[in-house]
């Protein structure tokens, strides 16, 4: 919608010339990596401590096309493309009276209060659309701020619980004692959602004429689960940097 | 590209750690210990999830007891600790957490009353609303004993909705009354995750400690009560049918048949022995004499059987009367639908019905 805008800018310029500077198209294919994780935001006071992590090796290629509005230094203009990323993430870490409850393959429910150890392992490819405001400060320094739009193409979700103690059905259930390297295991990559969106913000720093270099934070702002998944009680969200190195045509 | 990755590892891990909240107050109410004078005790306070039997001397004055409780920390309790209380009858004790949103009520009661020799199975009530459990009781029909079995660490796996589908259900039709039935049960699609596929029917004399049933489940049989006789022998009434498909660890094994097991075990306690365990069982010092089913009774039956197993004295100690008096000697009694039920080894379906037991001594 933003890129429509745009266009329909550069007609309106070109009956009148004399008031406005044409605009500038710039196309752009940019490679990088993505750091971060999925977590709570804030987190939850269940959550007392990471005890490792590992961000993974999460690549993204992303083709965009920036509409800047003046071709002097300081110009505002939209972004828009198709970037193909990874978001993943390892974490250890320790919580105390976290609710749970998991769904056996023949429909069993076993849910109950968790305290000790919970290991995650997350892997999904999505294929994003950022739309995005920018702004060129100067030849070498612009910013740009917007929404991105994921879809999940591929997905991993999954990982085990350990070391600790779960409490059936509350913290007054009867207690069962996971230790001496007992684990209980949970996957749920198929209750992730198919759509998500958020927020995106960074800076690219122009090397050369063609080449730059970038750093764009972003924050999703939907649940990463479906609403009717409850075994875990708070909103999970991808939180991640992208840097990385862009060429424009 | 490697430094500005270990860079930014560190501010994530700096902003997260930042972002950790503070501790919530304790959410749980448990009584962690009771402690009563040692020289009343016939065995160390059984404490459970909502109960706990002090077994004590036929000596001990009932009308003022005050049990000392530790809590989990931050909780409260009312009755307060060390109140001096009445204990002809069960007291009620509340514990609540230390965030105030859970309470959890205890029923404490001190036993006098030793186990008789005959077991009847009359009482059985149902227990969190899931599973059944067995208890024999004293002229004043208080109860003086729960029969122990796997049904809590069954009911973690939500195999079964009702206790019928329980391993270890009350049985109607019984030789005289109400029975037992004992069925080897398979725990599901969580319980196969968790290595244990299948569920024996079990029923013996003791506590089953499901804490422990995950990381630890020969450990998780405490098996052992105070008795003040020794035991000669013990008959009983059974009827067994094999489950049809043998497997061990999940995996068929075509030419094995399932069978049951009955045994008991007579053994002296001490400060460094207060039960015994699936480890031990059959081959710790204390023991003076098993008694335990032959092969060659340990057949299938479709009628009220009659079976009789004497006690075998394995290490000739002398009985010392005064312990005995005391209750320092204990007695487990066990009963199995699956005979490697400890292993995961076993058939589904396999059925052991068991009616009016009867210690002889």
């Amino acid at each position: 919608m933003v890129f429509f805008g745009g266009r329909s800018l550069v007609c309106a310029q070109d009956m009148d010339p004399v008031k406005k500077e044409p605009g500038v198209i710039v196309y752009q294919l940019r490679v990088g990596v993505n750091i971060g994780g999925f977590t709570p935001i804030p987190l939850p006071a269940e959550i007392r401590a990471l005890k490792s992590f590992n961000p993974m090796l999460n690549i993204s290629i992303e083709g965009n096309v920036i509409y800047w509005l003046k071709q002097s230094p300081h110009s505002w203009g939209f972004r828009t493309g198709i970037r193909l990323e990874n978001k993943g993430m390892k974490a250890d870490s320790r919580v105390k009276n976290y609710g749970m409850e998991i769904i056996g393959g023949e429909g069993e429910k076993v849910a109950g209060n968790w305290t000790g150890g919970v290991s995650t392992h997350a892997a999904n490819s999505y294929i994003t659309v950022p739309t995005l405001v920018a702004y060129k400060v100067n030849d070498r320094w612009s910013f740009s701020g917007g929404f991105f739009w994921s879809l999940l193409v591929d997905k991993n979700f999954s990982g085990y619980v350990f070391d600790g103690y779960l409490r059936e059905g509350g913290p007054t259930g009867d207690k069962v004692v996971f230790e001496d390297g007992k684990t209980a295991s949970y996957d749920f990559s198929n209750d992730l959602r198919h759509f998500s969106y958020g927020i995106q913000a960074g800076t690219a720093w122009q090397i050369s004429k063609h080449i730059n270099v970038f750093g764009d934070l972003s924050f999703g702002l939907n649940d990463m689960f479906k609403p009717e998944f409850k075994t875990i009680s708070f909103k999970m969200q991808p939180v991640y940097v992208n840097l990385g190195a862009g060429y424009s045509f | 590209m490697k430094n500005i990755n270990h860079i930014v590892l560190l501010i994530i891990s700096c902003f997260l750690v930042s972002c950790i909240r503070p501790e919530l107050p304790n959410a749980e109410a448990d009584i962690l210990s009771c402690t009563v004078d040692p020289l009343i005790l016939r065995k160390d306070p059984i404490i459970q999830n909502n109960r706990i039997q002090i077994l004590v001397k036929s000596s001990t004055d009932l009308t003022k007891q005050a049990p000392v409780f530790t809590l989990t920390p931050g909780a409260t309790i009312f009755p307060e600790s060390g109140t001096v209380l009445n204990f002809t009858k069960p007291q009620i004790y509340t514990v609540t957490s230390e965030d105030h949103q859970s309470t959890k009520k205890y029923e404490v009661s001190y036993i006098i009353s030793t186990i008789g020799s005959k077991f009847s199975f009359e009482h059985v009530r149902l227990e969190n609303n899931k599973y059944d459990v067995f208890f024999e009781t004293d002229q004043n029909n208080q109860n003086i004993m729960d029969w122990a079995s796997g049904n809590a660490g069954f009911g973690l796996t939500g195999a079964s909705s009702n206790p019928e589908g329980y391993p270890t259900a009350r049985l109607a039709e019984g030789k005289v009354g109400q029975g037992v039935k004992l069925t080897t049960q398979s725990t599901g699609s969580l319980g196969a995750i968790m290595g244990k596929p299948i569920a024996a029917g079990n029923l013996f004399m003791g506590e089953f400690d499901l804490a422990a049933s995950v990381s630890n489940p020969l450990k998780s049989l405490h098996l052992g009560i105070p008795v003040d006789l020794v035991p000669a022998g013990v008959k009983g009434f059974f009827k067994y049918k094999a489950g049809p498909v043998y497997k061990a660890g999940g995996v068929v094994q075509p030419d094995k048949k399932d069978t049951w097991d009955v045994y008991a075990v007579f053994f002296e306690t001490d400060d460094a022995l207060k039960y015994l365990d699936g480890t031990n069982k059959f081959t710790h010092p204390n023991i003076y004499s098993i008694a335990r089913i032959t092969d060659v009774q340990r057949i299938e039956a479709s009628e009220w059987t009659e079976f009789y197993i004497p006690f075998e004295v394995i290490n000739n100690h002398t009985i010392d009367q005064q312990k005995l008096k005391d209750g320092k000697y204990s007695l487990s009694l066990v009963f199995t639908s699956s005979i490697d039920g400890d292993t995961f080894a076993g058939a589904e379906g396999s059925i052991l019905l068991i009616d009016e037991i009867e210690l002889t001594h």
